[in-house]
């Protein structure tokens, strides 16, 4: 479990990122962190795995303190950036050199996503395009096993069949042990893989629920005019007229659209902060 | 679960770092060679077969303080980069194996390949020099009685070890050890930051020594001519005190202070 309580965070006194933060990440769920340029997704992300620290409040994850960098928590933390590293080496030295870092690292699931992935463990970094090393390094990724997996813009970069392939594989390995923590812009490409939903934006969260949750408070449409103004959150041009947002009032089934959803928070972020409290 | 250090985590460490950079040591290993042949063979008067004085101190120092500072600048390159930095980080091993992994490549590695590649070069020149001059002797049937053979610089190194080999030692570790700080410490040129620290530090130091002088000996031009001498043996023994504290901070007590700076800013670090 992670388990944030009153954290605050900021880059100087003049760039504060959070301010009170509280949020908890339980077991066995694939989180979707929203949020726009420069919310903190990443900031937050980062101070989960340790690598930023918190100017007030506390971060823990499953009773390890991330400041401490301790390799009992690092060896069941990964965490893939949005640009990251890679070393100037073949895929398979890689894997020898950092594979045995981690005790739950799997050689065999590792072979597997790299076929997924049309990738040969015998190809040199520096020979591969980006989309090529990200994969690689997602396939890595998930082969550590390790109990939390933060991932910041995975689909960033992967081409239309890689998305297709990366959900299918987020699927395989969200077991109830482990809890993935996926931060970012391109709702479509994962919406139907990220549930609970986190909305970041002015240093707090705007909503933190379930998508079956969100279902049952908001309802997502499509209409030709935009009626009862009072009760529509949020609405935008589509082909067909207007995509809207209304509160659930009654509890209509609709599918959930990320976009919409970010976009109504955003417009209107205290009404759906005290809607989802 | 030993957080604070384990071998295995340790020797995959120092594999890592192998792994990742082993065409860049062997290629840097022989261009300092080369550069060792070069300067050696400028420095030769072929003609007489005599090295220069300066030739082997200048490589020697030179090489072991610029090479070695550059090298462990290198070994923490991660640190010039955010995606490099996170990546090192992350890596499942304590701070301390992190830190003695670079400690086992810039204090043994790097000392152990440079002596082999200056001794292998000072010896092939020295006999070679020699050899030159022997030759010199048999064709011409010359003999002078002020030449004195080449020597291998080992054997001048050693002649006197506590005036010049143990503080050479000291000062080099001491610059390997702010070098390592520099590098944790600075994200951008942190080789040129760190030189310009260490400069500003002895620059400093340079001139706060005048004042330490005056504090324990006083204005000594200022003193009455017959005064002088007395007052020098006065003060002889607090001088003789301060060099032999400096002698010894400088051999055991900079290098691990600097060291756990170095640890704790390793500690520290954020990206």
């Amino acid at each position: 479990m992670i388990q944030i309580k009153n954290l605050s965070f900021d880059y100087g006194k003049r760039k504060p990122v959070f301010r009170n933060l509280n949020l908890t990440l339980t077991d066995g769920n694939v989180y979707g962190l929203l949020g726009k340029n420069g919310a903190g997704k990443s900031s937050l992300l980062r101070n989960i795995a340790g690598l930023l620290f918190p100017t007030a409040g506390t971060c823990t994850v499953d009773n390890f303190n991330p400041q401490e960098r301790l390799p009992s928590f690092l060896q069941e933390l990964f965490f893939l950036p949005e640009e990251f590293h890679t070393p100037p080496v073949k895929i398979s030295e890689y894997v020898n050199t950092y594979a045995p870092f981690y005790p739950n690292f799997s050689r065999q699931q590792f072979k597997e996503y790299l076929n997924e992935f049309q990738l040969s463990e015998n190809e040199k970094f520096t020979e591969l395009s980006l989309g090529q090393k990200k994969k690689a390094l997602i396939g890595f990724a998930l082969s550590t096993n390790t109990k939390v997996l933060l991932m910041d813009e995975p689909t960033n970069g992967l081409d239309i069949p890689s998305k297709s392939q990366f959900r299918k594989i987020i699927a395989s390995v969200a077991t109830d042990e482990r809890i993935i923590v996926i931060s970012t812009h391109q709702v479509r490409d994962l919406d139907s893989l990220i549930d609970p939903i986190i909305i970041l934006d002015n240093s707090e969260v705007l909503l933190h629920a379930s998508t079956e949750k969100i279902a049952e408070k908001l309802c997502f449409k499509n209409v030709t005019t935009v009626t009862n103004h009072e009760q529509v959150l949020y609405s935008e041009h589509s082909l067909r007229g207007f995509a809207i947002v209304t509160e659930n009032i009654e509890e209509a089934d609709s599918k959930t659209d990320l976009e919409l959803l970010f976009n109504a928070t955003l417009t209107n972020p205290s009404k759906i902060k005290k809607m989802f409290e | 679960m030993n957080n604070s250090f384990n071998y295995t985590r340790f020797s995959l460490l120092v594999k890592r770092q192998w792994v990742e950079n082993k065409k860049l040591f062997l290629m840097a290993s022989f261009a300092l060679w080369g550069l060792g042949v070069i300067y050696y063979s400028l420095g030769i008067n072929w003609e007489m077969g005599h090295i220069s004085d300066a030739v082997q101190p200048m490589y020697f120092i030179g090489s072991l303080f610029i090479g070695g500072t550059f090298f462990t600048n290198y070994i923490f390159k991660d640190f010039s980069d955010k995606n490099a930095s996170t990546n090192f980080l992350l890596i499942p091993a304590s701070h301390l194996e992190k830190l003695l992994s670079a400690c086992l490549y810039s204090f043994i590695v790097f000392p152990t390949v440079f002596l082999i590649l200056f001794f292998i070069t000072d010896y092939f020149f020295v006999n070679f020099a020699n050899s030159v001059h022997e030759g010199l002797v048999l064709k011409n049937n010359l003999r002078d009685e002020s030449w004195k053979d080449n020597e291998l610089w080992y054997r001048q190194l050693l002649e006197k070890p506590d005036i010049f080999f143990k503080p050479l030692i000291g000062a080099w570790f001491i610059a390997q050890a702010f070098m390592m700080i520099g590098s944790v410490m600075f994200i951008r040129w942190s080789f040129i930051k760190t030189a310009f620290v260490v400069f500003a530090i002895i620059f400093s130091l340079a001139l706060l020594s005048n004042y330490v002088f005056d504090f324990f000996i006083g204005e000594f031009d200022k003193l009455a001519e017959g005064s002088k001498r007395g007052t020098f043996l006065q003060v002889q023994p607090t001088k003789d005190f301060l060099k032999m504290l400096t002698g010894i901070a400088i051999k055991y007590v900079f290098t691990p202070i600097l060291l756990l700076i170095a640890f704790l800013k390793l500690k520290e670090k954020q990206v």
